[in-house]
């Protein structure tokens, strides 16, 4: 009798694993603070370490090259990530942060740039605000300045990002924004509630956590870090439930 | 005579604690040569899956997680149950830095490419279309990688030529800049 069930669990299992889809329709995918690829409607953005590629992506299957912008002033490059928020991208540099607006179906136009000293920066963002992190040593930056540090930045003016605050880190690297909270991989994850952007609270820090970069998704946050995916429940963010960690290696 | 040889054994740690602290450089990370293979570097396959030890990317899609090895490929995760993800393919992509994903077509970059690939059927995903040389080869011939401080893994002339850099956890690595 046991083994019945057993066989239908594994029956269950198997035929599950079958129906596992890319998906289907036009929906896109969602990547970390990290990316250098985005997808917006038609359009795709790609960074490269020196330009800006933007993508017709309306016939899926036959993406088109419409434009090609060089960004930044360093030689080779140092441009690192990408992050879209309605009709803005904000692209985050080794020297600073650059934004652009698009318009559907147009070809991306420069606004405005941050420029802050030299580190390794992801940006997310939302309307009013975007935050950017800095981290230094190891394999970003030069090695003589310490600066690991959140900025937080007023970006209604597009064409003139203006620094709020900054927060001190240990070594943060990528981000996650949710409504008024924020996840910062930093040494572990640090959850803040950003209401007040020259006051924000920490509400969480889960130190021990293996965390590079994350992605929110409908209460569920996706970690990446160096050994492990980890999931979390954070509907309550006074108290987290882990879903699953998984080992990468 | 025990406080000597405590001294004698902690001096060769401190200098080498200070050697690396002073320039604040941490000698277990680094950049790491990514070299040009020796078979054709836009055939993407599914390929052994095998142990993710660099830090990668991560990108999602419905049920699947993707996680971007750079310069390597992607590892495919089956998330239709969160407490139980399971890796299920891994689909090289060579020179690959990150993905998108709009439907069922996977968009990536394939060294100096950038592929389309239909991923309609999962078992068997199909590069529909590839624009080519979008990517100039920025890192080419480099001997160090370029707008970085720190150490790096020493281009080794016999594994071929260097086509770009990756972050990486180092191995004892000899060169810095």
């Amino acid at each position: 009798m046991k083994s019945i069930y057993f066989i239908s669990i594994l029956l269950i299992f198997f035929s599950c694993q079958k129906d596992t889809q890319i998906g289907d329709g036009s929906t896109t995918g969602t990547g970390g603070s990290l990316a250098r690829f985005t997808i917006v409607n038609d359009m795709m953005y790609v960074v490269t370490t020196d330009s800006l590629k933007t993508f017709s992506v309306s016939d899926v299957l036959d993406p088109r090259f419409v434009s090609g912008q060089r960004i930044g002033w360093n030689e080779g490059g140092d441009i690192e990530t990408i992050f879209a928020f309605n009709n803005r991208l904000f692209i985050g540099s080794r020297t600073g942060m650059f934004l652009y607006s698009f318009k559907s179906g147009g070809i991306p136009k420069f606004e405005g740039q941050f420029q802050h000293s030299w580190g390794c920066d992801p940006v997310v963002a939302n309307d009013t605000l975007a935050f950017v992190t800095l981290r230094n040593g190891r394999t970003c930056g030069s090695g003589l300045v310490e600066a690991n540090e959140l900025h937080v930045l007023d970006v209604r003016d597009v064409n003139y990002p203006k620094l709020l605050k900054t927060y001190p880190m240990t070594y943060p690297a990528g981000m996650g924004l949710d409504g008024k909270t924020l996840f910062v991989c930093d040494d572990g994850l640090r959850i803040f509630d950003i209401s007040d952007p020259l006051s924000i609270k920490q509400l969480n820090y889960l130190p021990k956590l293996d965390a590079r970069d994350v992605i929110t998704a409908k209460g569920t946050l996706m970690i990446i870090g160096e050994k492990k995916l980890t999931q979390l429940d954070y509907r309550d963010l006074k108290n987290i439930k882990t879903i699953s960690e998984f080992d990468l290696r | 005579m025990n406080k000597l040889l405590f001294l004698a054994l902690m001096l060769p740690l401190l200098a080498a604690r200070c050697g690396g602290e002073t320039w604040g450089y941490d000698t277990s990370r680094g950049m790491k040569p990514i070299y040009l293979p020796t078979e054709n570097y836009d055939l993407i396959s599914y390929q052994p899956m095998h142990p993710l030890t660099e830090s990668a990317k991560i990108y999602v899609k419905d049920k699947l997680i993707f996680a971007i090895e750079q310069g390597e490929g992607v590892h495919i995760i089956d998330n239709s149950n969160p407490t139980q993800p399971q890796k299920i393919r891994f689909l090289r992509i060579f020179g690959c830095n990150d993905i998108a994903i709009k439907g069922s077509t996977m968009y990536a970059d394939n060294f100096t490419d950038l592929v389309a690939i239909d991923f309609t059927k999962l078992d068997s995903p199909k590069v529909v279309n590839r624009v080519k040389n979008l990517y100039p080869n920025n890192n080419g011939n480099a001997e160090y990688p370029k707008n970085y401080n720190g150490y790096f893994e020493c281009v080794d002339a016999k594994k071929g030529k260097v086509i770009g850099w990756k972050e990486s956890i180092l191995d004892n690595p000899q060169c810095r800049r």
